[in-house]
């Protein structure tokens, strides 16, 4: 019985002596630039963010960098002024009321679209997905002229109805998405097993799409929260979102006030990120 | 046929409308009323006559659309916005395709996922607290210009806000993680193996990219593009903060149309124009291209999955 | 000269998996070695590792007489065929195939048109030069991969699982193609697979691999009817493997008692009473006969009997719960389920594996 290491060698006994060859280095420097390159790419897309909120902690009136000392004398005062809290109050109102709604209706389409066939298909993908190619301004023109038709102009819930049509295509992409990665037979199995259609619904295809319904909402939400020409042009004075509220002050100062309210936001925007990533991770990959 | 007991209702159910018509009912209704019609009204506005003082004279006219054409301005402004659409997607490109190649081919799941979530977080922070965060890098005491000034190449700080170049830079700021994630998802999809034979067969790296995967994200490239440019087209905020009147897209006329000069009915026309370029241009992509680009394809042919 | 040495070759992952343990090999111009192992057992990674994908954690990799460690893949005269095929999608055959010759070097034009031709029928697909690789069969993307991989006239081919995707009959049909263009042009190839029929039917020499260490090197015929360890006897060809002792000794014979049920054997060299030993049989010389005159008779009830073809098998279940694979004779007793019979094993044909 041989021994399995003998046989490695060649049949003329030592393997000959190698000569080294050396390579030629050009992969390596290649990879530090692409990293470097990176690196530096990452870091401009993050400093703005650090900048605004290290001056959200300046203890003077006017942002200087660096700045000289800590103090939360800006959160103070957004915590303490009646329009900002008012402002902020209609903005999480006015998000949560879009979530649903811009769920409700693109995860609906989505649903029809994928599961039926309609003549009018093509029209209907379109008109859902049209609310985001068109500048935000035309939208808001156009909702404009048809709440002031209506006579409803300057009503917060009008801007609710408006936010969930703009941003219903994100959970209607999203949806879309988990459903064509459903696989149907889950829902045939079920069937096959005598629940109703309905039941199949409940039971069944929603608990599987929870992920996807659960980040499209939660985009809609925060697209909401953010978004500033169509409540402007809605809003019409009459009452404010953080947004709104945000642009106001710039036109007079650049109070560091704005730069609190935008680390508060930053740091909302991360936790609804994370959220969404422990949900629906897998769909960054 | 039998006879059905009386305790059933009849033919209730079948009275109802199939139940696929039932179910797109809720979102077509609420798409076409709340958003074509909109979309109808602004057309119809477009051309209202317009009364100073905020009033509108229901009566139809091209007075509108002649003085788009006539006043200088509001074709300057459309230029203007194309030229800054196009400077701010070449930037964007030649920004995120390297991060985007690097993202997609490295090995660390955990760089991968956390650069990412900073892109996308960064999607979601609104225009105005980006944009402003910029004003704030690029003012006369802000740390760009200081340390241009330190390094010499000013004499003293100079602020470069408001002004065209702080407006770009926002501008490729605030979109680059639309180009980021699309080209992302697009090189993604090339499958390493074609990297590692075309490397198999002697070809380098700057090789491989150029004849494999640059190739192969074409695809990505025309979409990620056309997306940036697309949206850039509508920014309102970002040229109100960081520039002067000189910098203004013609978003920003349209917003001051319908609230400073209360003239709605030009606003709509001008909305309507800027539409159709979109649109326009959009349509003219796709079926430049044959690219798929936000579910709208050039050919209709049915997915064989 | 495109001898192969992969000396201590150790592969170790960050997080600790040790892929590649300790592995040398040295294949010869010309030969034709298979790699052959289990899923995971780290014959990918080695052969990623010649290829210049993978940097071994220590060891030596050596190509035609020169180390190549830190080498670059595309600086290594080597040509690959991947698993999937990887033909570049959005060109046309002639374009992949020229790709070596006109992007990874720098053939004279003139000659390319050529040597694409040349591949072509090498690989008998004449005239598909602008045919695209969507548009081809399993099989016949296969064939291009190949073509596409000899093109630049590497020194030496590696084939990672080609042949894993197409059916049956593809398969077989390609094991021939490959060995016949191999023989043909001369050129030393490692093929890496996890079905040992290929391994047997298309190599030279074979590698059996198993958990990063290969186990045995040898010719087909040794690696089959002297399994130097109990995993390649099992892996290699169906096996019947009994764990036992050694009673006695002597006379070039041994016996060895394996949980109650007693072996004649051949008596390998080194071994002496009371050693643990592993007695393997084949199913083809592990008969059910009514009255046997081999050496050793087992005794059991048949538990599965099945036709495949080319012979009839069955499973035979002993006393102590073990189950031996044997075959029955065209002329033999018929046998069903349930059945009690017993097996004869030549004490020749009885391997004993020491490990």
């Amino acid at each position: 019985m041989s021994d399995s290491t003998e046989s490695t060698h060649s049949s003329t006994g030592e393997y000959a002596r190698l000569e080294t060859k050396r390579s030629s280095g050009r992969d390596r420097l290649y990879a530090f630039l692409l990293n470097s390159y990176t690196a530096l790419v990452v870091g401009f897309i993050l400093l703005p963010l650090v900048v605004i909120s290290l001056m959200s902690f300046t203890p003077s009136e006017f942002l200087r960098f660096p700045p000289d000392g800590l103090s939360l004398r800006w959160y103070r005062e957004f915590f303490d002024s009646r329009t900002w809290l008012l402002a902020m109050q209609n903005s999480l109102f006015i998000a949560v009321a879009s979530a649903i709604g811009a769920t409700s209706i693109g995860a609906t389409a989505a649903f029809a679209l994928n599961r039926y066939d309609y003549r009018f298909e093509v029209a209907l993908t379109g008109l859902v997905i049209l609310p985001i190619l068109l500048p935000p301004v035309i939208i808001g023109v156009a909702f404009v002229t048809l709440f002031g038709l209506l006579g409803v102009g300057g009503q917060s819930w009008t801007l609710a109805i408006a936010h969930s049509i703009f941003f219903s295509p994100f959970p209607f992409v999203l949806v879309s998405q988990g459903l064509a990665d459903v696989d149907q037979s889950y829902e045939e199995a079920a069937a096959d097993l005598g629940a109703g259609r309905l039941s199949v619904i409940r039971r069944i295809t929603v608990p599987l799409l929870q992920a996807n319904l659960f980040a499209g909402a939660l985009f809609a939400f925060i697209l909401s929260l953010n978004e500033y020409i169509i409540s402007w042009l809605i809003s019409g004075f009459s009452f404010k979102t953080i947004p709104i509220q945000i642009f106001t002050s710039l036109r007079y100062t650049y109070s560091p006030v704005i730069a609190a309210v935008s680390l508060l936001f930053i740091l909302m925007t991360i936790v609804v990120m994370l959220l969404v990533d422990r949900f629906a991770g897998g769909m960054w990959e | 046929m039998a006879h059905e007991s009386q305790s059933e209702p009849a033919t209730e159910r079948s009275r109802l409308p199939p139940v696929k018509y039932l179910v797109v009912s809720y979102p077509a209704l609420a798409l076409v009323s709340l958003f074509a019609v909109p979309l109808l009204l602004l057309f119809v506005f477009s051309f209202f006559q317009n009364v100073s003082g905020g009033y509108l004279r229901y009566v139809l006219t091209f007075e509108n659309y002649v003085r788009f054409f006539e006043e200088p301005l509001y074709l300057e402004r459309l230029v203007f916005s194309l030229r800054l659409a196009a400077v701010t997607t070449i930037g964007s490109l030649l920004l995120g395709y390297p991060l985007a190649y690097r993202l997609a081919t490295t090995d660390s799941s955990l760089l991968r996922r956390s650069v990412l979530m900073v892109v996308v977080s960064s999607l979601w922070l609104t225009f105005i607290i980006r944009g402003y965060a910029w004003a704030v890098l690029l003012r006369s005491n802000g740390l760009f210009p200081i340390l241009a000034s330190r390094l010499g190449i000013t004499e003293t700080p100079v602020s470069l806000v408001p002004g065209y170049w702080a407006l770009v830079v926002s501008m490729v700021y605030v979109f680059l993680p639309f180009m980021v994630l699309t080209l992302y998802t697009s090189i993604k999809n090339v499958d390493h193996e074609l990297r590692e034979a075309a490397r198999n067969l002697g070809a380098g790296p700057l090789t491989t990219f150029r004849h494999v995967t640059l190739p192969l994200t074409k695809d990505g490239i025309v979409s990620g593009s056309l997306l940036v440019f697309v949206l850039s087209m509508g920014v309102y905020v970002l040229p109100r903060i960081l520039g002067n009147p000189p910098q203004w897209t013609l978003a920003v006329v349209i917003g001051n149309q319908v609230t400073v000069e209360s003239n709605v009915p030009f606003g709509a026309t001008l909305s309507i124009a800027l539409m159709l370029v979109v649109v326009g241009l959009i349509a003219v992509t796709v079926r430049l291209t044959g690219v798929e680009t936000f579910g709208v394809s050039a050919t209709k042919e049915v997915d064989q999955s | 000269m495109g001898q192969i040495v992969l000396n201590a070759v150790e592969k170790v992952y960050p997080g600790g998996v040790r892929a590649v343990k300790n592995a040398s090999l040295v294949v010869e111009d010309g030969e034709f070695v298979t790699i052959v192992g289990p899923s995971g057992c780290g014959k990918t990674t080695t052969l990623r590792t010649l290829a210049g994908f993978e940097q071994p954690t220590s060891g030596t990799v050596g190509l035609g007489g020169i180390e190549v460690d830190g080498v670059p893949p595309n600086e290594r005269d080597t040509g690959m065929v991947f698993q999937d095929f990887a033909l570049f999608p959005h060109m046309t055959v002639g374009e992949n195939i020229a790709f070596g010759l006109t992007v990874g070097g720098d053939w004279p034009e003139d000659e390319v048109d050529d040597r694409i031709a040349d591949m072509l029928a090498l690989v008998e697909l004449s005239g598909f030069e602008d045919r695209m690789p969507d548009q081809l069969s399993g099989g016949q993307q296969q064939r291009i991969a190949l073509a596409r991989a000899l093109a630049p006239e590497p020194e030496v081919l590696l084939l990672d699982e080609p042949l894993a995707s197409l059916d049956k009959q593809l398969r077989e049909s390609m094991q021939v193609e490959l060995r016949r263009i191999q023989e043909q042009i001369g050129i030393t190839t490692i093929l890496v697979t996890h079905n040992q029929t290929e391994a047997l039917t298309m190599s030279d020499r074979i590698a059996v691999m198993n958990d990063g260490r290969f186990e045995q090197v040898g010719t087909p015929t040794e690696v089959y009817q002297q399994p130097a360890t109990k995993f390649v006897a099992d892996f290699i060809g169906t096996a019947n493997v009994f764990d036992g002792t050694v009673q006695e000794l002597g006379d070039g014979r041994v016996t060895v008692d394996c949980d109650g049920v007693e072996f004649e054997a051949l008596a390998p060299d080194g071994v002496a009473v009371g050693d643990a030993v592993t007695v393997v049989t084949r199913p083809e010389h592990t008969v059910v006969e009514l009255d046997t005159a081999r050496s050793n008779v087992l005794e059991g009830e048949v538990s599965v009997s099945r036709f495949l073809g080319d012979h009839h098998e069955c499973h035979v279940t002993l006393p102590s719960g073990t189950t031996v694979v044997g075959v029955v004779d065209d002329d033999g007793p018929a046998v069903a389920g349930g059945d009690k019979v017993s097996l004869g094993v030549d004490a020749e044909d009885c391997l004993v594996v020491v490990e």
